[in-house]
């Protein structure tokens, strides 16, 4: 009887920690998101000539120049608002295995491309940023199996 | 309450992201040296204005920039300074 007490007390201590873990992961991500999409929309030139010289995507470059930033400032709001937050962590995720899977793309095929990821972001290898992107993949998931386990 | 919290706290964290990606992003334009087509030649401009000459060849980049001054005020396309980065909206000419 006791230790069921004690279990539950443990199982109720552990609601806002779960709380304040997926919050503190949607505020990093939302971070991310728009600290990368001010730099990209801020020295767009820059950002649209860096995809332009990428041979793979060169022709959606004007496109994707745009895409990506207002993609970004939308999985920013998405995850500002609580009711939204879960649609913007899996948008987020998303965003991220595409990101991860066009690295991964570079790492394979080509040698040297310089990253127009924006911001200090671009200061890291391709191998860096691929953990990193990885880092952040990770922290996505589990911030969704944390609402998942809190709505049951 | 609880959500007015969140919202509060993610806009704080979106103004500090702003904040942080232009202190992060000014560096790159302090060091710029702009060169814009006029009359064949590029002439150094503190910053370019967006629109070209129509009448100069289209073949040739609207704008040339260089991390570091090359030293020259004018120059023509053909006699550019190597390592600058040209314009990518060669299309963007003055209507």
């Amino acid at each position: 009887m006791e230790s069921r007490i004690i279990m539950k007390r443990r199982f109720a201590s552990t609601e806002p920690t779960k709380e304040w873990l997926i919050t503190g992961i949607r505020l990093v991500c939302m971070f991310l998101f728009l600290y990368t999409a001010y730099a990209k929309l801020v020295d767009h030139d820059r950002f649209l000539k860096g995809l332009s010289g990428v041979h793979l995507i060169s022709g959606l470059a004007v496109f994707i120049s745009w895409f990506v930033p207002l993609i970004e400032i939308l999985t920013f709001i998405l995850l500002l608002i609580p009711y939204t937050a879960k649609s913007g962590l899996y948008l987020f995720l998303a965003m991220m295995v595409v990101f991860t899977g066009y690295i991964s793309g570079v790492l394979l095929w080509a040698k040297i491309i310089p990253c127009h990821c924006g911001g200090v972001i671009e200061n890291l290898s391709w191998t860096q940023h691929l953990w990193f992107n990885l880092a952040f993949i990770g922290l996505a998931i589990i911030a969704l199996r944390l609402h998942k386990s809190n709505n049951q | 309450m609880k959500n007015f919290k969140q919202i509060a706290l993610g806009l704080l964290v979106g103004a500090m992201a702003i904040g942080f990606s232009s202190f992060t992003t000014a560096k790159k334009f302090t060091s710029v040296t702009y060169y814009q087509l006029s009359q064949d030649n590029y002439t150094k401009l503190t910053s370019p204005t967006g629109n070209c000459d129509p009448a100069q060849p289209k073949t040739h980049a609207c704008t040339i920039t260089y991390a570091s001054d090359p030293g020259v005020a004018s120059f023509t396309y053909s006699a550019r300074p190597s390592g600058g980065s040209e314009s990518a909206s060669k299309q963007i000419w003055a209507e």
